[in-house]
Order: C-alpha cells, then structure tokens, then sequence
C-alpha cells in the first residue's frame, strides 16, 4: 500500500476517490433512487398545486419554484454526504488521504450528483408544468452551474454539520442564510436565459456567479483540513 | 491607557447623542429631521461590520493556535455584533416607517441585511449544538470564517449588483456621499462611527473579561 501511495499523484488519488464515491453510490441504490423519486415528487408537487394545468406558470415564478426544488433537493443529497461512512472507515481516509483532496473529491461528486439531478428536475419541469425559456443552452448552463456552485457552499455546511451533535435542523438552518447569495445570483442569471438576453447573460451574470463560486469554492479548500482533524 | 478609550467612548457617545439631536442638519424633502437616523442607523452596521471582523480574526487566530482565549473573544464579539446588527434593524425600521411608510419592504438592502442577522443567529445555534468544548470552537471558528466572506457578499455586494432599491446609496438613491459636503452632519457622523463601535467592544471586552473569570472559578 505504501508503495502505491507513492505512485499515486495528487490527481490520481482524487480519482480514485471519485471513483470509489460513485462505486459506493452504486453499490446502495436505494440512495440514489431515493433522491431521484424526491426530485420527481417535489416538481409533482408543485404541478399539482398549480391545479395541474400545462403552462399555467409564467416567467418569474416559474423561475424561482425550480430554483427553490433544486436547493431543496441539493440540500438532501448533500446533507448526508459525510455521515454514510462509519467512524472506522473515516479514520482509514484520514490517514490515507489529505484532507484538501478528499474535500475536492466530495465537492466534485456532490456537483457531479446535484447536476444530475437538477437537469432531471429542469427535465421533469419542462414535461408538467410547461418550459418558457427562450435560450435553453443558456438556461441548462445555469443549472449546472448552479448545481456546482450550491454543492460548493453546502458540502462544506455538510462537514460542518457532521461533527454536531445530530440534528435535523441544523444544515438547513444554516444553509439558508449563506446559500442565499449565491440563489440569488443564479435566479438572476437564469431569468436572462428565460428571457433570451443573450449579452446581459454574459455580460452582468455569469461573472457575479463565477466570482462567488469561486471564493467559496477557495474558502472551502482552506477550512476544510480543521474541520477533519477533529 | 485602558481607561481613556473608555472615557473617550462615553463621551463620544454623549456628544454623539446630543449633537446628533440638537445640531442643526440640511433640509432635504421627505427627510426632513430624519436624516439625523444617520448618526444612529449608519454606524451601528458599521460598528456591527467592525465586531464581525475581530470575531473573524480571532476565529482564524483560533485555528492557528487552539487558545481558549481566541474562541471566547470571537464568541463574544459576535453576541455583540448581533446586538448593534439588531439595533440597526430597529432604527432603519423607525426611519423606514417616517419615510416610506412602512416598517419593511421587498428591497435587495434590506433583504440581505435580514439574510446577514440570520447568519449570525445560525452561528449561535451552531455553538449551542456541541457538547465537546474543543471541538465546538473549532468548527464554529470554520463557520465564522466561512460566513464572514458570504456575509460581506451579501452587504456590501448583491445590493450593488441590484437595479433597483429605496435605500439611499443604492438604485440612484444618494447615499452619505451627496451629503458628505455638509460640514455639520460630518461633525457628528464620524465621531458617531468610532463612539458605536467603541461601545460594541467596551461590551465585548467586559464579556469577555467575565468569561475568563467564571471559566477561572471553575477550574
């Protein structure tokens, strides 16, 4: 093992841990699964309170609902992103791997993850409640990059909140308050694509939202090893 | 030395609240004498942005060290910054209610002030849900940090990328800058600054004294 480790270069230790993430996923697809039929039964939802009608939502408020489904949905599947394995195994990664590459690891697996399924709920949307976006392109870039950029925020929350004492309240809780800038950004953003402003897309929102995942993403990077130690 | 700065904070204070009454200020429509709110409402966020950041940087001076010490000064500076956060909120709502008409409103600025408070209170939850001592200082002192970046995102930031908001300085409104020529608002506005965010460490400094010497008699 010694000798592999030292084979192994900073970028193929995080793909071996990406690839472990994923078999692990894979492994328990009652997980999976369930974060799938939580996605399609937020967006039924919403298409049943509108009183199942096809279209009935316009601009603005169809923008924000899917924006509110993908943070709720980015919130569950992030959430227990550092609670699946058990204490012995954690201690196993800890002295294996740096604690930077394990979170870069996490990170990119939660976007990898909440990207799915936010095009799977963007997917759902369109096919119930109706799609009025002018600039689709655009629009799935947002998602995704919006998927990116909460998994940046809220994977560091999930670290945090793993060494609490269990409760059920605390991600959201604190989760709301930090992601809020970032959602507001990304609503802003995608209302450009809904509308088919193409330059003001570019221009005004794409670097506001980059800027930002940017800094949580560097922030993450150098506060996670303190959250490890412990 | 320690005592001077807190002379000089109570008389500050005193000079702040009686001149910041009784001096004369522009007259300038719909603000007519409320725009004395600016004495009060102004530098209390910015003594509230001031303790906020000490408790960042004794959260990253905790980090590096592990000293009890830090935590507790980063603990209290923020219970304190949340006080003088919660006292903004109440008198730009007065001052909303006289000049717009409202206590509150759907604008960015005030939205991100209340998302900023919920931050903070998160903080306090945060704490509250740890029963190993070390380990609650280390992890809020992460989220300190954490929040204080996301904090000024939303203060000093959002509300500028915003294209519309009431709130003077923002969305075409003029802010302190179109008045900072009036000599006599600037006479009490910045000795307001430094009396607010004095009086936001005096208290902190007191709690933090208090903490070290109950954690003393325990030990």
């Amino acid at each position: 093992m010694a000798q592999q480790r030292q084979l192994l270069t900073p970028l193929g230790t995080l793909w071996l841990l990406l690839r472990h993430e994923v078999e692990q996923e894979w492994r328990q697809k009652a997980t999976v699964g369930g974060l799938l039929l939580y996605a399609a039964g937020a967006v039924f939802i919403c298409f049943a309170s509108i009183g199942m009608q096809i279209g009935m939502l316009k601009g603005p408020i169809w923008n924000s609902l899917i924006w509110i489904i993908l943070l709720f949905t980015s919130l569950t599947a992030i959430g227990r992103s550092f609670g699946t394995a058990n204490r012995g195994t954690q201690l196993y990664y800890y002295t294996m791997v740096p604690a930077s590459t394990f979170l870069v690891a996490k990170m990119l697996y939660n976007s990898l993850m909440t990207s799915a399924l936010g095009l799977l709920s963007l997917l759902l949307f369109s096919l119930m409640i109706g799609n009025p976006v002018s600039n689709q392109f655009h629009y799935i870039l947002t998602v995704i990059l919006g998927s990116v950029s909460l998994s940046g925020t809220l994977t560091l929350i999930a670290g945090i909140v793993s060494k609490a004492s269990a409760s059920s309240t605390l991600m959201p809780v604190l989760s709301f308050p930090l992601v809020l800038p970032q959602l507001l950004l990304l609503i802003k953003l995608s209302k450009h694509a809904l509308d088919g402003l193409e330059t003001d897309f570019a221009a005004q929102g794409l670097w506001p939202v980059l800027g930002l995942m940017a800094l949580v993403v560097a922030l993450s990077y150098s506060l996670f090893p303190y959250i490890w130690r412990s | 030395m320690k005592k001077a700065y807190k002379w000089a904070v109570a008389i500050l204070l005193i000079y702040t609240v009686v001149a910041g009454f009784l001096l004369p200020v522009p007259r300038k429509p719909i603000l007519n004498e409320t725009i004395r709110n600016l004495h009060f409402h102004v530098p209390m966020w910015f003594g509230m942005t001031f303790l906020f950041t000490v408790a960042l940087w004794h959260s990253i001076r905790y980090l590096r060290s592990g000293k009890d010490y830090n935590d507790i000064v980063a603990r209290e500076a923020t219970h304190s910054g949340i006080l003088l956060g919660c006292l903004g909120l109440l008198t730009g709502s007065v001052w909303a209610r006289f000049t717009w008409g409202t206590w509150w409103t759907a604008d960015p600025k005030l939205n991100s002030a209340a998302a900023a408070m919920l931050t903070y209170l998160a903080y306090l939850l945060l704490r509250s849900s740890f029963t190993d001592g070390q380990q609650r200082a280390r992890i809020s002192a992460v989220y300190s940090v954490f929040a204080y970046f996301l904090f000024i995102a939303l203060i000093f930031v959002l509300p500028r990328l915003a294209s519309s908001s009431l709130h003077p300085g923002n969305g075409g409104n003029p802010g302190f800058n179109a008045y900072e020529l009036d000599s006599q608002l600037r006479m009490v506005f910045y000795p307001a600054v430094l009396a607010w965010a004095g009086l936001g460490w005096w208290i902190t400094e007191l709690q933090v004294r208090y903490s070290l010497l109950k954690s003393s008699a325990i030990s």
